[in-house]
């Protein structure tokens, strides 16, 4: 890439920050909602509402509780919010019961909520252990952000084992957005994960949640505390803190009298829970205040005791030392669990939290006092770089800065440079060459196309700069617009406005190949000598009424012939071994086979389903019907009360086809829930996520569904022969549905043609009246085809193509272990191509 | 006593006794006369207060204890067969709660199937039992990390948690409630279940109803079981199965289901542990060799329906135990192949956990 075009990337990143900076923060004012009947949830929005403060932004809280005072101190606005009693929460935890929220307690909180909203008017509601907030925040159509732990994220590495049917959480609140669901209005959430990677690891990071850190109070260390005065520093100091709320201290007075002989001081904390009996006279070695900086004392304690909460365990981290605690609440054993398990502390059960057992501890942890603090010194120094306030502020600029963006730059999915215009150059029509995409791509890095610089490497999103470009870059859309065209004139034509088949089967010769490329990711090689490979390959499979006569003719190397499984749809399992790491590897197949038009023919072929795959084929989780974007969709659906299960799908297709436009989405699962969420939120979809909510809501209306899986021929190379390629994607994945209706058996109902129609139009990406007017004719006439019929162009596989690894690398080394020496092995590189000749 | 007795039920236990006390306790409330029935417990090599508790308690059945040494529970079932007195063997193990009912429906079975008939029952499990070492005291387990939060639950909350003798005996439509259908908090035991009973109440002399046979909760005729010698001692995983098998092969026998139903005292159970897994897959194998039938590896193709598998091609499943009769007894050459094929080449051969490939592009 040339300099000049480097310097006007750098000017056009230069862009982006000076709009940071001219982000009119003023006019963006804050809400922050916290429990203010805890001390850590109202330290940690204090030191949110400071960070945001410092930046500019207007910032109002609301809360109630004791610890109110502290953040009015601070000299910010705080309203009185109906909360939760402390005294009713702990009495339900303190018998094990987590429906502390009933639906009363929401709905008087929620009020409450909307009250302040609509008196506040803020851009972003940011709450701390307000879970009535984010219905709040639903219900008043404002964007929030929750700050919470790494333990509540999705994929949480470390979840708890509990009780079948145990629910700390979930119930009530869904129940209550269910009912209120029509009346939720467009907002977005993200979340603070007020946590440390080290500590609280997961396993895939979920879009919308970021690691920020702790939000530690960090005071001004105080010049002089006396509590340490005329105290002799002989023998270690450990700290004790009763924590400011949950079940009483009652182990204390003992404890006390028990350290007397103790080689050790014991300072305690009690927030004014706990007093010493007057007419005892406490041990010399023990110390008791009401309030202390746990900063301040942990950087002269050797180690922190007590019924800790995550603040006071990062407040320890953050200082080297280790925790003797134990758990009173969920979150409490979450993070305890990590504390033990890292080897940072001990943890005691609740039960026993007792004088015998902390008095063990603490001796346990003096006698390998240097081993603790030589696996607590690395979270010191790991924690020392996170600045959780800034952090979070910095998120709030971006959400600010992107809120309104279609396009968003997420590194997880960052491709180079080099790499995007090969992915691009394989995946489009051929007059798109590699010199046209580069260009293509340098005229748009400063009109949006989003993009990031990485030192000298320019880095794209491989989901939305697609989808910009598609969007927006009338060569990209137009060239495969018209490609499309010249495909359907090949198989269709029109008769009346309506599509028809020009023939009923269509015989193929196809040439598959998979090369991999030497070298992977920075250029260093992808294979060993010697290295072994274990490969599915997805091949056509027969089936009646649509696919018939597969014929493998050759496989390369020749030896796949032998673990061809026609009846599997797969080249199955076999093995290549890599002779030459420096060569480009290829294997392959051609095959021919023989695909049918579905849908035209006048008899129609009624197949049978029974009873077990009537269920089969109806099974829906419960818990996306629920979701308030389904329970909206369906009350919204345009359809009347005897309405046929066809009319029914067909109301569904047109309300989905006719509002999403395809896109690229940044996918970490396809789960039904997920593609559901996501489509009905938003305005793109691609065939997997469109088929799995289309299949989903048919379901929720008693309309069996399945799923059918393949790979679509591709681009026209001429009238006769067509190419479908990739670069480090599989080629066989394409999804449609087929719904069950009881007059005509199963019927294919395919997105891909519709949404890469009139809705993928934006005003930007197609110049060409002649092709906008061709379009829009269009429309109407294959949004009919699509539901009901099936031209030639997909090639049917198994379903199980999407749960398959093509290629699987051998590990030699892991043969003994439990999962196996074969990896999937997302890092290789590698080019797919499938080409059909129409014979 | 008189040496022939209707029934006798054959517990084999190894330090279960909490569990054990209460399933006598369901054997103290039968419907069926006591003076009808013995129960045999085989000690496995009990070390716990298994031995103490049997010899403090009074039953209204005849209640013996033989063995002692640890043996196995298959040769300790072979041990209980050997002594049993009754016309037909129940078999229970030390922590399936029988319904008061469960051996009155068990001869009814009998004498409608008669001799030949292999009877299974249906199985529920009690869920929130999983973490205590005594469901009647609520003593929690004491070798995993049991929650604190679970603890708490416990201590505040027994009624729900726990289980007590009483509650067998006096109010035994408190455990129905609390029942959930499947042996574990799988919906593959649920789902197995129901094929089986689907199977055999479609085909009651199905040549595949051994796959039904769970002798968790199952009765078969005592001269029927003596005659083929017993479980076999070496199998490790899936016994019930072998020797229904082998009492279909050998006897003419066929599986009848009926409706007597136990309540599986859940304890911890590590669904992910390695030698579980492998105990399944080995005594597979084991019943291939023995019985030189390699069809019998179908079972994986089930059990990739129960427990999904990515690299088991979806054409490749077969969907329900009808569908695995129907090809049991009419495999294919073709479709063989291909199952050998995929035995041969899975990446691992063990079960995987499902795992699918996103993808994000198909214009």
């Amino acid at each position: 890439m040339a300099t000049r075009d480097i310097a006007r990337a750098l000017a056009d990143g230069l862009r982006t920050k000076a709009a940071s900076l001219r982000l009119d923060r003023n006019s963006l004012p804050v809400l922050i909602f916290f429990h203010g009947q805890a001390l850590a949830h109202t330290i940690r929005p204090l030191v949110l509402a400071r960070a945001l403060r410092n930046r500019g932004y207007p910032v109002v809280l609301a809360g109630r509780g004791p610890h109110v005072v502290r953040v009015r101190q601070e000299g910010f606005e705080v309203h009185d919010v109906e909360t939760l009693p402390q005294s009713r929460m702990d009495q339900y935890v303190e018998r094990g019961d987590y429906g502390y929220y009933d639906v009363d307690w929401i709905d008087r909180c929620v009020a409450a909520e909307r009250t302040i909203i609509q008196m506040v008017r803020p851009s972003l509601i940011v709450h701390d252990m307000k879970p009535t907030a984010h219905i709040s925040a639903r219900l008043e159509g404002v964007d929030d952000a929750r700050i919470t732990q790494a333990y509540n994220h999705p994929a949480y590495a470390h979840p708890l084992r509990l009780p079948a049917g145990f629910d700390p959480s979930a119930g009530p609140f869904d129940a209550y957005l269910e009912t209120h669901a029509p009346r939720t209005r467009p907002q977005k959430s993200f979340f603070f994960l007020a946590d440390v990677p080290q500590l609280h690891d997961v396993e895939r990071p979920a879009p919308g949640y970021h690691f920020i850190g702790p939000l530690l109070d960090q005071p001004a260390r105080p010049s002089h505390v006396d509590v340490l005065d005329n105290w002799s520093d002989e023998g270690p100091l450990v700290y004790l803190t009763c924590g400011s709320s949950g079940r009483d201290p009652d182990y204390l007075a003992e404890l006390v009298e028990a350290v007397r002989d103790r080689p050790y001081r014991l300072l305690v904390t009690t927030a004014n829970r706990w007093t010493p009996r007057p007419d005892r006279q406490l041990p010399t070695n023990v110390r008791v205040v009401p309030f202390l900086s746990g900063e301040w004392i942990l950087q002269h304690a050797s180690m922190l005791v007590g019924i800790v909460g995550v603040g006071a365990i990062y407040q320890a981290l953050s200082q080297g030392k280790p925790i003797v605690g134990a758990p009173e609440h969920l979150d409490q054993e979450f993070h305890l669990n990590r504390v033990r398990d890292l080897g940072l502390g001990i943890k005691l059960d609740r039960a026993d939290f007792c004088t015998d057992s902390i008095l063990q501890a603490i001796d346990h942890v003096l006698l390998h006092e240097s081993e603790f603090h030589e696996r607590c010194a690395p979270f010191a120094a790991g924690l020392a770089p996170y600045a959780a306030g800034v952090a979070a502020v910095d998120l709030v600029d971006q959400h600010f800065l992107h809120r309104d963006d279609k396009y968003r730059f997420n590194a997880a999915f960052g491709i180079s440079g080099e790499e995007f215009v090969r992915y691009l150059e394989a995946t489009t029509p051929t007059q798109l060459s590699g010199a046209v995409i580069q260009k293509m791509l340098l005229r748009n890095l400063r009109r949006g196309l989003p993009h990031r610089w990485v030192g000298d490497s320019l880095v794209f999103d491989r989901v939305d700069s697609w989808n910009w470009l598609y969007e927006n870059e009338p060569i990209f859309f137009e060239a495969d617009y018209r490609a499309l065209e010249l495909k359907r004139h090949a198989f269709h034509r029109m008769d009346r406005e309506k599509v028809v088949s020009r023939n009923r089967w269509q015989r193929y010769r196809l040439r598959y190949r998979l090369t991999l490329d030497p070298l992977g990711p920075g250029g260093k090689p992808a294979f060993k000598a010697g290295q072994r490979l274990k490969v599915f390959l997805p091949i056509p499979v027969d089936r009646p009424g649509h696919q018939r006569g597969v014929n493998i003719l050759q496989t390369t190397p020749s030896a796949l012939t032998e673990q061809v499984a026609h009846g599997l749809g797969f080249i199955y399992g076999a093995i290549v071994t890599i002779e030459d790491p420096s060569l480009p590897l290829t294997i392959g197949y051609d095959a021919e086979v023989n695909v049918r038009a579905i849908g035209d023919e006048q008899a129609v072929r009624r197949d049978e389903l029974s009873g077990r795959e009537r269920t089969h084929r109806l099974q829906v989780d419960e818990s996306i019907l629920h979701l308030p974007e389904v329970l909206k969709f369906r009350a919204e659906l345009d359809r009347a009360p005897d309405d046929s299960d066809e009319a029914t799908a067909r109301a569904i297709y047109r309300a989905l086809a006719t509002t999403r436009r395809f896109g690229k989405t940044h996918d970490r699962t396809q789960s039904p829930k997920y593609c559901t969420s996501l489509v009905l939120r938003s305005e793109r979809g691609h065939c997997t996520t469109l088929a799995r909510t289309f299949a989903t809501l048919c379901r929720a209306e008693g309309i069996p569904t399945r799923e059918v899986h393949g790979a679509l021929i591709g681009y026209p190379l001429d009238e006769k022969t067509y190419l479908h390629a990739s670069r480090n994607e599989p080629l066989f994945g394409h999804t449609w549905v087929e719904i069950f209706l009881s007059e005509k058996g199963w019927v294919p109902v395919e997105f891909h043609g519709i949404v890469i129609g009139q809705q993928a139009m934006t005003g930007r990406n197609v110049r060409d009246r002649r092709l906008r007017r061709q379009i829009e004719a269009n429309t109407e006439p294959y949004l009919d085809y699509y539901f009901g019929h099936l031209d030639h162009q997909r090639i049917l596989c198994s379903p199980s193509v999407k749960r398959m690894h093509t290629l699987l690398l051998e590990h030699p080394e892991e043969r003994e272990t439990m999962r196996g020496p074969w990896r999937s092995a997302p890092e290789l590189r590698y080019d797919n191509s499938l080409r059909v000749d129409c014979l | 006593m008189s040496d022939r007795l209707d029934i006798s039920v054959v517990i084999p236990t190894r330090n279960q006794a909490p569990r054990l006390a209460l399933v006598l306790a369901g054997l103290d409330v039968q419907t069926f006369a006591a003076d009808r029935f013995e129960v045999i417990v085989v000690d496995d090599g009990c070390q716990d207060e298994t031995v103490e508790m049997l010899g403090h308690r009074r039953s209204s059945f005849s209640l013996r204890r033989i063995g002692g040494r640890p043996v196995g529970r298959n040769a300790a079932r072979n041990l209980g067969i050997e002594a049993a007195h009754g016309v037909l063997t129940v078999f229970l193990d030390a922590d399936a709660l029988p319904e008061p009912e469960l051996l009155a429906k068990y001869w009814q079975g009998h004498l409608e199937h008669g001799g030949m008939a292999i009877l299974t029952g249906m199985q529920y499990h009690l869920p929130e039992l999983e973490f205590l070492h005594d469901p009647r005291t609520g003593e929690l387990l004491t070798h995993i990390d049991v929650p604190s939060v679970v603890r708490d639950l416990h201590q505040t909350r027994p009624a729900d948690f726990g289980l007590t003798e009483r509650t067998v005996r006096e109010d035994f439509d408190t455990v129905r409630r609390r029942g959930v259908e499947g042996s574990y908090p799988n919906p593959g035991t649920i789902e197995r279940q129901a094929q089986a009973r689907q199977l055999l109440d479609l085909c009651p002399r199905s040549r595949t109803g051994w796959l039904a046979f769970i002798p968790h909760n199952g009765a078969i005729t005592t001269s029927l079981l003596r005659s083929t010698g017993g479980f076999d001692a070496e199998i490790p995983f899936n016994e019930g199965w072998e020797l229904a098998y082998r009492l279909q092969r050998q006897q003419g026998a066929f599986v009848q289901t009926t409706h007597a139903s136990t309540y599986h005292l859940y304890h911890y159970h590590d669904f992910e542990s390695h030698q579980q897994i492998r105990d399944r897959y080995d005594a597979i194998e084991h019943m291939v060799a023995r019985h030189a039938d390699p069809r019998i590896r179908m079972v994986y193709f089930w059990y990739a329906q129960l427990w999904p598998d990515p690299y088991i091609p979806e054409e490749a499943v077969i969907p329900d135990l009808l569908e695995f009769d129907r090809l049991y007894a009419d495999l294919s050459d073709v479709l063989w192949r291909e199952y050998e094929l995929v035995l041969a080449h899975h990446p691992k051969e063990l079960p995987l956990i499902p795992v699918e490939v996103t993808y994000d592009s198909c214009a």
